[in-house]
């Protein structure tokens, strides 16, 4: 593979009351294409990722609505994955490119979730259960059911949750772009208010709106970040389909396509960034994506093992949880905050994992120079 | 709901009334989207049946815990408006 991420742009992440759909759009195609210091008329098509304009701003059809911000009008089209719609459009950019089609590509990812009721946004998100076999669950309690079975399994705990939170806010100090800059104690969120047993109100990501992008090329560039390897994988859509409720299959699917693409393994990878929409998502990425044995994550987590000076560096943005999470942009996000970090030189290998649903599409991208 | 998909879903019913089955893993709901809200909170399983699992409510006034055997049993499932048919469905209960 030899494709290189030649621009990145991250828009501030938040309840962006005075921004549009479109205020966002524009903001994120400008950004990116000032980053990478190209013109317009080099972007040969477009991967726009966002999960429901057409319910949270009635707005569809987003491929056009980015296209009609160049004067040439390059090929663009929407792809949804729910959550994880960011790494998907990120894969099927990558696609479009390993297949020769085009050379460079723009891949934008937009949610402006916050014209809508919270109580609204609730039911938006849930659309990506399955309708049928689901009924009366929300996204918290689906990822509660997960949660209550890994803490009867492996005994992980209400501190081991917490912690996880605890350190992902610490991070979004880092991060100037994220929604949160808190600092929160463990007893601040294990007290906080139940969502959906066992999991309470600071275990949950917020609802956020936000606009990220990068652009991909397969020409020769001087920036260091190439994509060494990406794996995509799927699972049922509703957990009572599965055989193992303590692991998500998806993601460990598409991790190891992502390894042997580029030939590493896990003890290669300085920091990632990962899909902790709640607090136990964190710990089953890191378990399911190979850093840590099945039910050991948590333990490494609250000893300090997940942040600097530790094994590896996980969600230096802050993750979900702190830097905020519009959904369609968080995939993209990832990538493009992985590669601000490789090009500052703090990292050489890195890894984006995006979760859709509760698990039933999982992308795992490998950023890095070699 | 839409009317026909909960028109879908009664075909169903019959298949799944009175199965017993352990609860694998509960969450207690505090919050919920719009046609739950007036029945918080409640509780929300995962339940192994003999030959397959099943998510749903559990019925009102009973907490649950992973191992604990129910049998499913029908409910209403939602608040209906004055003016909306009474949706029933399936709930599971305590044994």
């Amino acid at each position: 593979m030899n494709i290189k991420v030649i621009g990145s742009y991250i828009g501030q992440f938040g309840e962006l009351w005075d921004k549009s759909l479109t205020d966002l759009i524009k903001e994120g195609v400008n950004g990116v294409l000032t980053d990478a210091q190209i013109f317009p008329s080099e972007i040969e098509a477009i991967f726009v990722a966002n999960k429901a304009g057409g319910s949270f701003n009635e707005q569809r059809h987003l491929g056009a609505l980015v296209s009609e911000q160049f004067s040439h009008f390059p090929p663009a089209m929407r792809v949804e994955g729910a959550c994880a719609s960011g790494g998907l459009a990120v894969v099927t950019a990558q696609q479009a490119l390993l297949s020769g089609l085009y050379k460079t590509v723009l891949v934008l990812g937009v949610e402006k979730m916050t014209d809508v009721s919270s109580n609204q946004a609730s039911a938006i998100l849930a659309t990506a259960a399955s309708r049928e076999k689901e009924y009366g669950s929300t996204f918290p309690a689906l990822y509660a059911i997960l949660a209550d079975y890994h803490m009867h399994q492996y005994g992980t705990t209400r501190e081991q949750l917490s912690s996880v939170v605890v350190k992902n806010h610490l991070h979004a100090f880092d991060n100037p772009k994220a929604q949160f800059h808190k600092k929160f104690t463990l007893e601040d969120v294990s007290n906080s208010a139940i969502v959906a047993s066992p999991l309470r109100l600071l275990d949950c990501s917020p609802i956020s709106d936000g606009v990220s992008a990068v652009i991909l090329s397969s020409k020769k560039s001087n920036r260091k970040t190439q994509i060494l390897g990406f794996g995509h994988a799927q699972d049922t859509l509703a957990l009572q389909d599965r055989q193992e409720l303590g692991k998500l299959v998806a993601t460990q699917k598409a991790a190891k396509q992502a390894f042997n693409q580029a030939s590493l393994s896990q003890k290669d990878i300085q920091a990632i960034e990962v899909h902790d929409c709640f607090s136990i998502a964190e710990i089953l990425a890191t378990e399911d994506l190979g850093f840590f044995a099945k039910g050991q994550a948590a333990k490494a987590i609250i000893k300090g093992q997940t942040t600097y000076g530790g094994k590896l560096v996980v969600n230096p943005s802050g993750g979900l949880k702190a830097c905020g999470h519009p959904v369609g942009a968080t995939g993209v996000k990832q990538i493009a905050y992985l590669s601000s970090l490789i090009e500052a030189g703090q990292f050489n290998l890195t890894l984006a994992h995006n979760v859709g649903g509760s698990g039933a599409t999982a992308i795992v991208n490998i950023l890095g120079r070699k | 709901m839409q009317i026909t998909e909960y028109w879908r879903s009664n075909k169903d019913w019959s298949k799944y009334l009175g199965k017993k089955g352990k609860v694998l893993s509960v969450s207690m709901m505090e919050v919920s989207a719009s046609d739950q809200i007036e029945l918080l909170p409640y509780a929300y399983l995962l339940v192994e049946l003999e030959k397959e699992k099943i998510s749903l409510m559990g019925v009102a006034h009973q907490e649950f815990k992973i191992g604990d055997e129910v049998e499913i049993v029908l409910r209403k499932i939602k608040k209906e408006a004055s003016s909306e048919i009474i949706c029933y469905g399936l709930k599971a209960q305590h044994v």
